[in-house]
């Protein structure tokens, strides 16, 4: 028998409907580009990681993020600390320097704003891995197509997500064969000897990419791609109780969170 | 019985380039015939293949001239997915044919963009896997299947449309033996059980002279020989010009021949040598 009932997985997360974690992972987004005070930034970023635990998602796909995040994320840091134009001074330490924008002292906003900063690409980096590994692709697809999101915009999205792995695949054996030609790819090198490698494994890559892509162009037409009828998905999905509460929740905390934000709160 | 597919007077130049891929290119295949298209490596067979369903002259910027009726559509005139449910195409590399996360979402993508309803989907699809033999591996990802089961997966992608003609190009050439042999059998058995119309594109000159009704020869653009097995593989110094090697069933019975044997018809399969041979000995 075929199995294409979404209702046999594990987590509470990927049994709900695509157009849910769409929904609710977007009110997050909003949420977190409306407050700019890091304490309700912190608290957005407490409940992702709850749904992350409640996802059962490994924790060490956030380590991977981070450890490529870290240097962005102190270079922010730093942008901010000394040159945001803050009124509540903390640390003098030299005169003001004009010509690079620098006032001469460390503020309080300096601070709260770059750790605000950071804390919001934070949340948002884990929000979109959380919708793209509880959804299978088919999923995430007919989710975007039943929030009225056009089918070709949706296809490319998800297909580029699918051939990820592909391409990856394609640089492991560009990479093996380029070795056995004597090419190194040895990560303590120099720079411009990296650089150097790098350009020799991105240039078959791309091009290979595009010779790909005909060829996928041709097996799509062949498949009728683009028929001028209404398209029908394989896969349905409905909602359930689970998804019209969430989606019920979602609403009410994003109503709550403008009605704060025009009130004045979330800032400083 | 009128024709499934007329092809009269077609000539095709890719952009960029001066000289013609295919030229003056006419002939008729009727239905449930078994076409093989055989010719050395850039004969134009490809471009051949791209003819009958559309994607050229509507995916590559060429010129194009003659005259095409595909299963009563015009590939100038009609758009690719409305040849495409009267042509299927199956093209060498299965890797860059599929594109889905599971083998069930792949066999259904063409049903799907067909607009068929659910229902049909799911038993079209169960019957193509059925067919190609890969029932079971429904949510196996298409990419983490061997070669030859690409190819078959590649091929029931394009039968779960339910085209007439199935267009294949060199499906075999990347496989090992057991993986195309297990290709070929399907695409036999697409046209003795389905009674589909196939035109293959292929270097298995065994295979050719095992099931294919048909042979024709392109060589440098142009359409040179198109007969029976039997009649294209005796001609065995035209071949060689267009470096074709007939079977070695064909070469032995060709070099007998030239002893004095009579040997006619000429046998192309090992069964019709053994045949040809008692007839031989006992007068």
């Amino acid at each position: 028998m075929m199995n294409i009932d979404m209702r046999t997985r594990k987590s509470p997360m990927q049994k709900l409907d695509g157009r849910t974690k769409l929904i609710a992972l977007s009110v997050i987004f909003v949420l977190v580009l409306l407050f700019s005070h890091p304490a309700y930034i912190l608290a957005l970023l407490g409940v992702v990681m709850v749904i992350w635990w409640s996802a059962k998602l490994p924790l060490q796909t956030i380590k991977d993020l981070f450890k490529y995040f870290l240097v962005i994320a102190v270079i922010i840091l730093v942008v901010q600390i000394f040159f945001y134009p803050g009124q509540t001074e903390l640390i003098r330490l030299s005169n003001p320097v004009p010509a690079i924008g620098f006032s001469g002292f460390i503020t309080l906003e300096g601070i709260l704003f770059g750790v605000a900063m950071v804390l919001r690409l934070v949340v948002i980096m884990i929000v979109a891995p959380l919708m793209v590994l509880t959804t299978p692709l088919p999923e995430l697809m007919l989710a975007l197509v039943k929030l009225k999101i056009p089918y070709r915009f949706a296809f490319i999205m998800t297909t580029a997500l699918s051939l990820l792995p592909s391409i990856q695949s394609h640089a492991a054996i560009i990479q093996q064969a380029q070795l056995c030609r004597g090419i190194t790819y040895d990560t303590a090198g120099k720079f411009f000897t990296k650089l150097r490698a790098s350009v020799a494994l991105l240039v078959p890559l791309i091009l290979g990419s595009f010779r790909d892509s005909q060829t996928l162009e041709i097996a799509m037409s062949s498949r009728a791609f683009g028929a001028p009828v209404k398209r029908t998905f394989l896969l349905d999905s409905q909602f359930s109780k689970i998804d019209y509460l969430i989606l019920a929740v979602t609403i009410a905390i994003l109503v709550t969170g403008i009605v704060l934000r025009i009130l004045g709160f979330g800032v400083y | 019985m009128s024709a499934l597919v007329e092809f009269n007077n077609v000539t095709y130049t890719y952009a960029r380039s001066t000289k013609p891929a295919i030229e003056d290119i006419s002939f008729s295949i009727e239905p449930g015939e078994f076409v093989a298209l055989i010719g050395p490596s850039g004969a134009g067979k490809s471009t051949l293949c791209y003819c009958f369903n559309g994607s050229i002259p509507q995916l590559f910027n060429g010129s194009m001239s003659g005259n095409l009726n595909i299963a009563g559509c015009d590939p100038f005139e009609d758009d690719i997915p409305v040849l495409a449910q009267h042509v299927g195409l199956v093209v060498q590399n299965a890797r860059t044919q599929l594109f889905n996360v599971t083998v069930i979402q792949e066999v259904g993508f063409g049903c799907e963009n067909l607009g068929l309803p659910r229902p049909v989907i799911l038993e079209r699809v169960k019957q193509a896997l059925d067919f190609v033999g890969l029932s079971g591996l429904e949510e196996r990802e298409p990419t983490a299947l061997s070669g030859g089961q690409q190819q078959r997966l590649a091929i029931a992608c394009v039968l779960a449309m339910d085209p007439e003609i199935l267009v294949l190009d060199e499906p075999t050439s990347e496989l090992d033996p057991i993986g195309a042999e297990q290709v070929m059998d399907v695409i036999a058995r697409m046209n003795q059980e389905l009674g589909k119309t196939i035109l293959l594109v292929t270097h298995d000159m065994e295979f050719v002279t095992k099931y294919a009704s048909r042979v024709m020869l392109l060589n440098d653009r142009r359409l040179i020989m198109d007969g029976t097995p039997q009649e294209i593989f005796s001609k065995v110094e035209l071949l060689a010009q267009s470096r074709i090697r007939p079977p070695q069933v064909c070469e032995v019975a060709e070099g007998l021949r030239q002893l004095g044997y009579r040997l006619d018809p000429l046998p192309v399969t090992l069964d019709d040598m053994v045949q040809s041979l008692k007839v031989l000995r006992h007068g």
